[in-house]
């Protein structure tokens, strides 16, 4: 931990301590940390819940939901199904978002700007919508409920939050080092690999993070994809809860939970807070 | 350095050949594969949908061009109403997302010890990584007849018989603010953080009050931020689904639902407009929200020179 040095501001023509405004400022910021971390907390409780339904304070507490959560074996097949259909989201997007990138923002020809709205319009098309497309254009090439038409839908989602991000990265990397390099004698591929990869390390940590996350978590695209008996872990939790709402959900909910945190704090820790707010302010839902 | 790069890239121009050419067409393979899956995939199947529904071609029987699907929402005033809650609902969301919102960010730019305010971005960041069916699930929770809020009010004395916060509108705002609150926070931080004291100070030897200050000069800047933060929030409200149907309880009806409601009744060609409708209404709400962005962003501008 670095040393508490509580800074003073040097201004001084008010003592900040005594202001009522203020006062006001971190009460209203205290009470959205505690509204923002109270579902994921109760969620938590009622994980070790006795009782098989939403009741508190709870009447005891067991494990006995992590026991029937192990028997649940739908469950587990759908988040191994997530974690696939997310890496493989993920690592595509990485790589047709950077190849994208390179072209749209180291070359110029006729068309870039129709090319970069193309990319970029599923971004604002609702999720539940193109789940819709997804499902009749999935039946009509006979793949409905198969993993590979979840990858292409989750890509499409994804695809375009790697471009502006990638763009983005490419756009402030040192353009004269890559000329450089060029002159030196160093093929396209060996550039690329050797200067211009280095350069946006943090752009495709970035991307590859939030393609993710947003594969993992996604459910109004996937919701028509999946047959009842292959589905992903978002979707198989929501017909779980609309089915029945013991606390099984919480049980698996405070692994999720545990994955959460221990990713959150990398990612605030290493991840310049920067680009958080630049993808959080592009919608990265 | 750059002149010899581009004294270098003059030679190379020049010598021309087939390594030129070459290197004149790199980007055709680079975009190649991207711009043919998104034809192939995302464009065709906002082409199938705008098909499918006047002409719901995979319904029984032989298919035939039909309105039915866009009059119902021409016509029939149930569907206005429904297209009326979505709207509301995204409304009162963004008012609410704004007001807890604004003096959130507000006040984590100005604390002064960077380990809490490492601790306040985490509690906030934290959160969108955990499904939004699991946060969803924690407000079912926490708001039933049984759950921690009704326990606490009639604990407290406040009431004797269970506020109805679930299954209803109020359930569907509290959860909803929370799972889009960070989408609001975050614009408005990056805007906020870059404020400079100076120009309060400035306002403030002029005689400005404190309100004065604020409604002159820090709101006019911080609205860019402000305004981004409403787009991502409407437009997201709009087309949630999970939230809005678990807490609503199939009482309160919005466009997403429906559209889950008509996929149930494998009413492709309903299901189909709806989506459209919904991406119109979208596309719309972002077109004109953009170009009022663009005149607050001029005003910041002038204001900052």
């Amino acid at each position: 931990m670095r040393p508490d040095v509580s800074v003073t501001p040097a201004t001084g023509d008010r003592p900040p301590r005594r202001d009522p405004i203020r006062l006001v400022l971190f009460v209203v910021l205290g009470l959205v940390l505690v509204y923002m971390l109270a579902p994921i907390v109760f969620v938590l409780v009622f994980a070790f819940s006795s009782a098989s339904y939403a009741i508190f304070p709870p009447p005891g507490y067991s494990v006995r939901w992590f026991m029937k959560l192990f028997g649940q074996e739908p469950l587990f097949r759908a988040a191994a199904n997530s974690l696939i259909v997310a890496l493989v989201a993920t690592a595509a997007s990485l790589v047709l978002g950077t190849t994208a990138s390179l072209a749209l923002v180291r070359y110029r020809f006729v068309g870039r700007e129709v090319l970069r709205t193309l990319f970029l319009a599923p971004l604002i098309v609702p999720r539940i919508a193109f789940g819709v497309a997804m499902l009749i254009y999935a039946v009509l090439l006979r793949r409905f409920g198969g993993l590979d038409s979840l990858m292409l839908a989750h890509l499409m989602i994804t695809l375009p939050f790697a471009i502006s991000i990638l763009s983005a990265s490419l756009v402030s990397a040192d353009r004269s080092l890559e000329e450089a390099a060029a002159d030196l004698g160093a093929t396209p591929l060996v550039t690329f690999w050797k200067v211009t990869l280095p350069q946006i390390r943090t752009g495709l940590a970035v991307s590859g993070f939030f393609a993710f996350i947003i594969s993992w978590d996604q459910v109004e695209t996937s919701l028509f994809l999946v047959k009842t008996d292959n589905m992903t872990l978002p979707v198989a939790m929501f017909y779980y809860l609309q089915r029945q709402q013991d606390p099984v959900i919480a049980a698996l909910s405070t692994f999720l939970i545990a994955l959460a945190v221990v990713v959150a704090v990398v990612a605030v820790v290493t991840v310049n807070p920067r680009d958080l707010q630049r993808v959080l302010s592009a919608g990265g839902r | 350095m750059a002149v010899l790069a581009r004294a270098s890239g003059e030679l190379r121009q020049r010598r021309g050949g087939w390594r030129a050419t070459a290197r004149r067409y790199a980007h055709v393979p680079l975009l190649a594969p991207s711009v043919l899956l998104s034809l192939a995939v995302f464009w065709v199947c906002m082409a199938v949908l705008l098909v499918m529904s006047v002409y719901p071609f995979l319904a029984a029987g032989t298919p035939r061009l039909t309105w039915a699907a866009w009059q119902r929402f021409l016509v029939d005033p149930f569907y206005h109403g429904i297209v009326g809650t979505t709207l509301y609902m995204a409304v009162v969301v963004t008012a609410f997302s704004l007001a807890l919102g604004y003096p959130t960010a507000y006040a984590i730019s100005k604390i002064q010890r960077p380990g809490w305010a490492l601790a306040a971005y985490l509690i906030l960041f934290a959160p969108i990584l955990v499904s939004v069916v699991v946060r969803t699930y924690g407000w079912l929770l926490l708001l039933g007849n049984t759950g921690v809020v009704n326990w606490a009010l009639r604990t407290v004395g406040l009431v004797r018989e269970p506020v109805p916060l679930i299954f209803n509108f109020t359930g569907i705002i509290i959860a909803m603010v929370h799972i889009l609150l960070p989408f609001m926070v975050f614009p408005i931080l990056s805007v906020v953080g870059q404020l400079t004291p100076d120009l309060k100070e400035a306002a403030a030897d002029l005689g400005a009050n404190r309100w004065q200050t604020f409604r002159r000069v820090t709101l006019p800047l911080t609205l860019p931020g402000v305004i981004s933060g409403a787009q991502i929030v409407f437009t997201l409200t709009i087309s949630a689904f999970v939230t809005p149907f678990l807490m609503g309880g199939g009482k309160v009806q919005i466009l997403s639902g429906l559209i889950y409601r008509d996929m149930e009744a494998v009413n492709l060609g309903f299901a189909s407009a709806v989506a459209l409708i919904l991406l119109v209404l979208a596309a719309v709400i972002l077109a004109a929200s953009n170009a009022l962005a663009r005149r607050a962003y001029k005003r910041a501008e002038v204001e900052r020179v």
